[in-house]
């Protein structure tokens, strides 16, 4: 459990703040990796680029995935993860502005396991954080690591 | 023509003479010598007569109809002309002189090549052989060149010229003048060509003004909120943080900074759903408006057990409309309803309908806080409120959404209301399962 941890993939600096205050406020979880951008977040979990001979085998308990994203868009990701044998199982929790239903569909279609739209009141946006991360990584019963 | 028909009279005539005389002297004899050679002579008269009586009733016969012939041809408002298996010009009409500008004098004996453009030239030595052969061609379209060089747009139509023995003897031309009719042609091929040009044009004009509402749209919901987030995110933890540094007056002003950054992503969204209905495909069928107002009844009533409100829904309250938009529209109008009678007592909401002038009308009445009739006209235009935030909550979307939704279901949505009386708002829906079809079918 203590292992268990959160793949932020947002580029957001704002985004990325207000999140990690809303994780450390729920008292989910401290233990969060951010990826400013698509192609970092790719690169992290296949261990690629920067992340050459990172174990592959540590996958993150969570991935809170935004969808604007620049060089490799959030579809993209979320594509690359559920198409992998081994990060398939990973929860993917969509966290992003829009609500446009081809984007929910879009995101369901590709495997995506929830979709939350951020709300403007941080309050909210908080309780919401709280509740994926509590949902996600302790209600939730994962598959044993392989 | 004339000239021959004029012998042919003469000849007529002289062979009347002949006849009578040898009848009548064949007659004389006759009387006078019977059975010598005067009878023989007499006989072979009579023969004579008879033949020419019928020689003359024939001759008769061939030049009336060649007189009608010559009147058809000579006020014929066709040009008529015959021309020889050469192409010489035998005839020439009245209206070939008027259509071609030659006289018949300057026409007769020559060629008719003077009258053909390069493509006729190749088209008619082909199918002459076949004219001479006995067939005939209708309404063949082409160009002469009239005298004073202008392009006339004819008709043609050929037939072989025959004698009065069935020999063909050449051809002739019924030359309709058709340069009105290719004009009207070319205007209305011209007028269509703008039109479609204009069709295309405003479709692409179009296209692209949804494709910019779709991308405006998609960047509202997606970039706008993105700073709200972070004046609200912010703001709360500067509170949270160094709220204990901040005197009563800094921490109000930052929740000031909270509540106006939320109220606007509240108005975004609004106008993000506002722009959704309008976009959203319509599944209509015929549905219990009376089912659909019973539930959000229902869902009021939880939000708020405290209020006793008499709620009364009619019987006849089926409708042919899409129900996730009626939905929306009876939420904003019962909403409304429940929400302007809550400062008052004895409160009553009915959503009823009636028949006016054969039309089926519905309508939503409260005695709640009413409105003013002078602002009646503000009442369906978004972001238009006839009550401030602090007596009524709200932003001015509802009835806006209420009057698009009634629209696209092609029907009417008006409003009644007096200060402290209460407010009625009526609605029809012009849509049937028949106007529907055919606005797919346009589709």
């Amino acid at each position: 459990m203590t292992k268990k941890y959160i793949l932020l993939v947002e580029d957001n600096p704002d985004d990325v703040m207000l999140t990690l205050r809303a994780l450390e406020q729920g008292h989910v979880i401290n233990n969060v990796i951010v990826a400013e951008d698509g192609a970092k977040a790719l690169d992290f979990l296949f261990g690629k680029g920067e992340f050459e001979g990172r174990d592959t085998a540590d996958r993150p308990g969570l991935i809170l995935l935004d969808l604007k994203l620049p060089k490799v868009g959030g579809f993209e990701v979320l594509d690359a993860i559920k198409k992998d044998p081994l990060f398939k199982r990973v929860p993917v929790v969509i966290l992003t502005s829009s609500r446009q239903e081809e984007d929910v569909v879009r995101g369901y279609d590709l495997g995506a396991n929830s979709y939350i739209r951020k709300p403007v009141n941080f309050d909210t946006f908080v309780e919401t954080v709280k509740q994926i991360g509590m949902y996600w990584l302790l209600t939730n019963e994962a598959p044993e690591a392989s | 023509m004339k000239k021959n028909s004029i012998i042919n009279l003469n000849s007529v005539w002289i062979g009347i003479l002949i006849v009578s005389a040898v009848g009548v002297l064949g007659l004389f004899h006759a009387m006078s010598a019977p059975g010598s050679f005067f009878v023989w002579f007499h006989t072979i008269g009579l023969l004579v007569l008879l033949y020419f009586i019928r020689f003359i009733a024939e001759g008769n016969k061939h030049f009336i109809s060649r007189e009608i012939d010559s009147s058809i041809v000579k006020f014929s408002p066709d040009a008529i002309i015959t021309i020889s298996p050469d192409g010489t010009i035998l005839t020439w009409n009245a209206s070939a002189e008027k259509l071609f500008g030659y006289t018949m004098d300057e026409a007769i004996g020559k060629p008719i090549a003077f009258l053909y453009n390069l493509d006729w030239v190749t088209k008619e030595a082909e199918i002459r052989n076949h004219i001479m052969e006995g067939a005939s061609f209708q309404q063949l379209e082409t160009v002469f060149i009239a005298k004073n060089g202008s392009e006339v747009n004819v008709s043609i139509s050929l037939s072989p010229l025959k004698d009065s023995n069935d020999n063909i003897i050449g051809l002739s031309k019924i030359i309709r003048d058709i340069t009105d009719k290719k004009r009207s042609e070319n205007e209305i091929r011209t007028l269509n060509a703008e039109l479609e040009r204009k069709v295309i044009e405003r479709t692409t004009a179009l296209q692209n003004a949804y494709d910019e509402m779709e991308a405006f749209t998609y960047s509202v919901s997606h970039d706008l909120r993105s700073p709200l987030r972070a004046t609200d995110g912010f703001s709360q933890a500067l509170l949270e943080d160094y709220g204990d540094k901040l005197d009563t007056t800094a921490q109000d002003y930052l929740a000031r900074i909270r509540s106006a950054s939320q109220k606007m992503g509240g108005l975004i969204d609004d106008l993000l759903q506002l722009s959704r209905q309008t976009r959203t495909t319509m599944v209509p069928s015929t549905i219990d408006l009376g089912i659909i107002a019973r539930q959000i009844i229902s869902e009021l009533t939880q939000q708020e057990p405290e209020r006793n409100i008499e709620v009364v829904i009619g019987n006849d309250m089926s409708a042919y409309a899409d129900a996730n938009l009626m939905r929306i529209a009876l939420d904003n109008l019962l909403g409304n309803a429940w929400k302007y009678t809550s400062q008052h007592s004895d409160t009553k909401i009915e959503f009823g309908s009636m028949t006016q002038n054969g039309e089926k009308v519905f309508y939503i009445r409260d005695n709640g806080a009413g409105f003013d009739m002078a602002y009646v006209e503000k009442l369906f235009k978004p972001f238009q409120r006839l009550h401030t935030v602090q007596e009524f909550a709200g932003n001015g979307i509802g009835l806006a959404m209420v009057y698009r939704i009634i629209k696209r279901h092609l029907g009417r949505v008006w409003a009644e209301g007096e200060i402290d009386k209460g407010a009625t708002f009526f609605f029809t829906m012009g849509l049937s399962e028949s106007t529907y079809q055919h606005m797919e079918e346009q589709s």
